[in-house]
């Protein structure tokens, strides 16, 4: 099914779900060329899509280059991200099926934004928490594209910039946006060809890659029916956000992702913290391009425990949730 | 002011102050002038590495904590720390919206509020491009750079302010001839401990933010496996 959907043009699989979805819902119709739809592209095309080509990465005074390459080979992704600049190194993801969704793409995704629009009790999808407006057309990467202003509703989350592929939908430039109207970071395709599929030998490790981990979207016994054992929870968030990993009341592990469809942080917690270090910083924050990592050290059951969050996020934001860690006991 | 208080004022910016050293600066009669003059160094510094790390330059906490110490005959009052603490954190996130510094520790500030005896140290010596050797005749050292930085110094108690209901003290027995050592290594733990966060953090972005594999592009280095 999702091989042979994947050689359609993606506006017709995008009015297909469209039309899927609209009927039974109830006539609560988007313009095909609002942000809205756009988004929803965005979060298909850059997942299945074949590409390949370069892009910069800014932040502060820094650029760096990077060559991607992308290509689904029977409904699994296969990815390569190389760096081009000082130590040869690269990304490899392989065999990430496309029906593998997590919760971040489903909350960019066009009918959860029509369900939450419906006042259904699922997560409300990004249109809650930022606000959209099409902000004329341009060119990047010598394609056209369509640009997108995304406005955060509060202040716990960055602005977005986003230049969206007319044809596809695909991702080309993104810029952060932080307090002051500063760019904190900014991606930019330099060059990118769209539609031919690579071979899969194209993605064999090169000797100096980081195979990069797959987190289930959903998780399965012995974590959310498991009674017994201690775990802890971040008990402050801004609104929006939900854990990437589904059904789970408690994190049993060292690390909690948390996403709102655009904006994504981790929660880290180390309960064995070494006291002659602890004495070197009960409290620290670190800042580069948008990423934020704030870290301090938390009594919790008499333990110093260290908790660090890091994320696309404002500092303020990250020490807030920093502090509303705590532990449950379940026994 | 002697050049030999000079000397112990650079060393002292660049983490290199010896006990004698530090005695030399914290005994001075003229306070205001080693404070204008740690101030200048620091700007002369900055200057010349033409970077954007003077965001907490002004913040200057010292007469805050001297103030407090000699009303208690050097012991803080609860009320007088969170007094403290607020203030400084006030300062601290009125100047976070203007940094754009990777890794920029901030423990002091709350360590300083509750120390018996502070000075305040501004040294960080992480993530350092630098390759150009500085003109001489500057006293500067190191074009590591800077953020400001308190740390205690003899018979220091910290606190752990996690909440107002479980806070609690541990006492520091490190010697201040120690303590460049263990902060470069504490440094290098914290440097690494966020390398491989930001690398976990970033592998369920890349899933969850809508944009994919592009996002990779923000972890810098990574153990190849």
């Amino acid at each position: 099914m999702m091989s042979a959907l994947r050689h359609l043009p993606l506006s017709t699989i995008g009015l297909f779900v469209f039309a899927c979805l609209i009927m039974p819902a109830g006539g609560l119709v988007y313009a095909d060329d609002s942000p809205q739809i756009a988004l929803s592209r965005m979060s298909h095309s850059f997942r299945e899509l074949d590409y390949h080509g370069t892009f910069s990465f800014q932040r502060g005074s820094s650029t760096e280059s990077f060559r991607i390459a992308h290509s689904v080979i029977d409904g699994e992704e296969f990815e390569r991200l190389e760096y081009l600049d000082g130590e040869k190194r690269e990304i490899v993801r392989r065999g990430h099926h496309l029906n593998c969704i997590h919760p971040g793409h489903k909350l960019l995704r066009f009918y959860q934004q029509q369900q939450a629009q419906l006042g259904s009790s699922a997560n409300a999808g990004v249109g809650s928490f930022y606000e959209f407006a099409v902000n004329g057309t341009g060119r990047v990467a010598g394609r056209e594209v369509v640009n997108l202003q995304i406005i955060p509703k509060d202040t716990h989350r960055f602005e977005h910039h986003l230049s969206l592929d007319k044809e596809t939908g695909l991702l080309l430039r993104t810029e952060l946006i932080g307090p002051g109207k500063t760019v904190l970071e900014r991606f930019q395709f330099v060059e990118i060809t769209i539609g031919e599929p690579l071979a899969g030998e194209q993605f064999v490790d090169a000797g100096a890659s980081y195979q990069a981990y797959h987190t289930e979207p959903s998780v399965t016994a012995n974590v959310a029916g498991n009674t017994v054992g201690d775990g802890w929870t971040v008990q402050w968030m801004p609104t929006g956000f939900t854990s990437t990993v589904a059904n789970v009341k408690f994190v049993t592990g060292d690390i909690a992702t948390f996403t709102d469809g655009l904006t994504v942080f981790s929660v880290f917690l180390e309960s064995d913290v070494d006291l002659n270090l602890v004495q070197r910083g009960l409290e620290g924050r670190a800042q580069k391009g948008a990423t934020t990592a704030y870290t301090r050290l938390l009594v919790l059951a008499d333990r110093p425990h260290r908790i660090t969050v890091v994320g696309e996020i404002p500092a303020q934001t990250a020490q807030q949730i920093a502090q509303s860690v705590r532990l449950v006991s379940s026994r | 002011m002697s050049d030999q208080l000079r000397e112990s004022i650079s060393a002292l910016m660049d983490g290199e102050a010896d006990e004698l050293e530090l005695r030399r600066i914290m005994s001075t009669d003229n306070d205001e002038s080693v404070r204008s003059t740690w101030a200048r160094y620091h700007l002369v510094r900055e200057v010349m590495q033409d970077n954007d790390t003077g965001a907490y330059r002004h913040l200057d906490i010292s007469s805050q904590v001297s103030m407090a110490i000699g009303h208690n005959n050097g012991r803080l009052s609860e009320e007088k720390i969170d007094q403290l603490e607020s203030v400084v954190a006030q300062k601290v996130s009125d100047d976070q919206q203007k940094t754009i510094v990777w890794w920029r520790p901030m423990a002091g500030f709350a360590v300083a509020a509750s120390v018996a005896m502070a000075v305040i140290v501004g040294v960080q010596t992480l993530e350092t491009n630098a390759t150009s050797e500085l003109a001489s005749g500057f006293p500067v050292a190191s074009k590591a750079p800077m953020t400001s930085r308190v740390y205690p110094v003899a018979g220091a108690s910290m606190q752990a302010s996690g909440g107002a209901s479980n806070a609690v003290r541990y006492q520091s027995s490190e010697l201040p001839g120690d303590i460049a050592a263990s902060r470069a290594a504490a440094d290098l733990e914290a440097r690494h401990r966020l390398e491989r966060y930001m690398l976990r953090h970033t592998e369920r972005a890349v899933l969850n933010n809508g944009q994919g594999m592009i996002s990779f592009a923000r972890v810098a280095s990574f153990d190849k496996k």
